[in-house]
């Protein structure tokens, strides 16, 4: 629980606040009775004061009630209660004429000094049973905040383990020599059939990429990535897809979160209507300094739709968010029957 | 030379179709291949890395000679060893013909040029003595080889490839010095070398084949900027 290792900082605190505690008393018996002010009976008595307090919240909480052991710890808070008092009668009566202080609060009856005695311990007494308290509390904040540090490090490992493992269920080896197997065999016959291996095996080797760098990539990358999405789907559907794709500005040593793009692309291929010239999927992209700005506009497809938005999408927001926090827009606007995505990103 | 018979058929295809280059031999067997390069020197070799009796990489370490090297594999985590031993190119299988062919092309262009040609001619003024810590050592710093520099305390650290030198120059007096074309301020304590620049993320410079990231200052900002984009005009796209 406690930490062995002294530590100077809470040491000083302390001092500093009974040492502000003392003065104060002292202003107080100065005001009340000047003449019987004795630094010594004072400093004599905040020192058993003192190991009253610390006895407490050092020794008894921590080794009885923090341990349940109520009936015990009650037990010894009634013990030291009884050695505090005993201490101050010694001092008192013994020691204080001895050293020839002047005693302020001469003993009356011993009925009145016990229960002044205690009057006194309890004065510090329960401030100690709050400080344990309170700094028992700090202390399991710290230890909840540290476990739950340690619980989020697991867990991104986790993922990453689990992305890894799922990359690693599909041996690339194998399968870029089985799609080059194909491409070899298929080549002399279908030159069509030969390109959309070709597509079809640069697309799976972007999606299994390892990350570095930040976990980003380079943008021309990714923008060939979408590229290749668009033209494995030209090869599947002849030709006839009514795709506009445009590119502005410099790519050159710009960087991005990867697949981000490709998600409204997809979603674009699977919710759009994209046989009609007149109103063609729309993708534009335009980089100005280091500021990118993706768009996407297509009509809606009528009949039956997949009815699987969201996942991607939100898994793409929240991507996003961890990587450029308040350095992105995205705005989309759903409508009857066009939908339209904007993106800007300041990479 | 290939472990797989269908790689090494579209392999021949390719070479059926360009031109300038004439099949000498294929085999899947690394053993035979030696021996038939041996026989009779060849100026170009399409060798897969992943064979089961022997690495292409292994094989490049057994080659003597001026035979020139285009890896294939189905993978790109070798690029690196492949160019340590001069691999010519690096081709990731299923291989396109268009990318075949600029493979093919850059053989060529090295069998054309002098061999010398390897060798920097050294021109004036591509380069500085620098006093080290070490005693007051000098140590000679070839412009092209500088990365970035890194301002610290009183000293500055320039950083190549292979090592860092640290030196007692202040940063003004080393930017007049570089060549203005190659290098750019874009901190208040870094100096980069602009083709050595790999990529921009946020406001980090990362560098080719290093790992190491420059931050770019608000300030240098939009010089930086309009610097890239007039090497993109000169560049290639």
């Amino acid at each position: 629980m406690r930490n062995s290792a002294i530590k100077l900082k809470p040491i000083l605190l302390h001092s500093m606040a009974w040492v502000g505690f003392i003065i104060y008393e002292l202003l107080i018996g100065i005001a009340i009775r000047p003449a019987s002010i004795s630094l010594l009976e004072t400093g004599m008595g905040f020192c058993i004061n003192a190991t009253l307090f610390y006895t407490n919240c050092l020794v008894l909480m921590p080794w009885l009630f923090a341990r349940r052991r109520y009936v015990l710890y009650f037990l010894s808070l009634v013990g030291l209660l009884g050695c505090f008092i005993v201490i101050r009668h010694i001092l008192r009566v013994d020691v204080f004429p001895l050293l020839g202080i002047p005693v302020a609060t001469p003993i009356v009856s011993l009925r009145i000094f016990i229960a002044e005695s205690l009057y006194r311990g309890m004065y510090f007494l329960l401030p100690s049973i709050g400080y344990w308290f309170a700094r028992n509390t700090i202390q399991l904040e710290q230890q909840k905040r540290e476990q739950e540090h340690e619980l989020r490090v697991a867990e991104k490992s986790l993922m990453e383990a689990n992305l890894s493992f799922l990359k690693n269920q599909i041996n690339p080896h194998f399968l870029f020599n089985s799609l080059n197997f194909l491409y070899a065999q298929v080549y002399q016959y279908s030159e069509q059939t030969a390109k959309g291996i070709l597509l079809l095996s640069d697309i799976m080797r972007y999606a299994l990429q390892e990350d570095d760098d930040n976990g980003k990539v380079m943008l021309n990358k990714e923008i060939q990535h979408l590229h290749n999405y668009i033209a494995i789907n030209q090869l599947r559907f002849n030709n006839q897809l009514q795709v506009q794709f445009e590119v502005r500005g410099n790519l050159q040593f710009m960087m991005i979160l990867p697949l981000v793009l490709i998600t409204f692309v997809e979603n674009c291929f699977k919710h759009g209507e994209l046989s009609d010239p007149r109103n063609p999927l729309l993708i534009q992209l335009s980089i100005v300094n280091n500021q990118l700005t993706f768009h996407t506009h297509n009509m809606k497809r009528n009949g039956p739709k997949e009815k699987s938005m969201g996942i991607g999408l939100a898994n793409t927001k929240h991507r996003l968010e961890l990587t450029y926090p308040n350095r992105y827009t995205l705005t989309i606007n759903d409508e009857q029957n066009h939908y339209t995505c904007h993106l800007t990103i300041a990479l | 030379m290939d472990d797989e018979q269908g790689a090494i058929d579209i392999l021949r295809t390719f070479i059926e179709k360009t031109p300038f280059l004439s099949l000498q031999g294929s085999t899947t067997n690394p053993i035979e291949a030696l021996s038939i390069i041996q026989n009779q020197p060849v100026d170009l070799l399409f060798l897969d890395i992943h064979m089961p009796q022997l690495s292409g990489l292994d094989f490049m370490r057994l080659l003597k000679g001026h035979t020139k090297v285009v890896l294939t594999t189905a993978y790109n985590e070798f690029a690196v060893d492949g160019f340590e031993l001069e691999a010519l190119d690096y081709l990731l299988k299923p291989i396109a013909f268009e990318r075949f062919l600029k493979a093919a092309q850059k053989a060529l262009n090295v069998a054309m040029e002098p061999s010398s040609h390897w060798q920097v001619a050294e021109k004036k003024d591509d380069y500085i003595f620098v006093k080290t810590e070490s005693k007051g050592k000098m140590t000679k710093v070839n412009f092209d080889e500088i990365v970035f520099v890194e301002g610290m305390k009183n000293y500055l650290s320039i950083n190549t490839y292979e090592d860092r030198i640290v030196t007692l120059l202040n940063m003004k007096d080393l930017e007049d010095r570089l060549p203005s074309q190659q290098f750019m301020r874009v901190h208040k304590s870094y100096i980069v070398a602009l083709n050595k620049i790999k990529a921009l993320d946020g406001n980090q410079i990362l560098f080719k084949n290093i790992k190491a990231y420059v931050p770019l200052g608000e300030t240098y900002r939009n010089a930086f900027f309009e610097a890239l984009n007039e090497k993109m005009m000169g560049g290639k796209k």
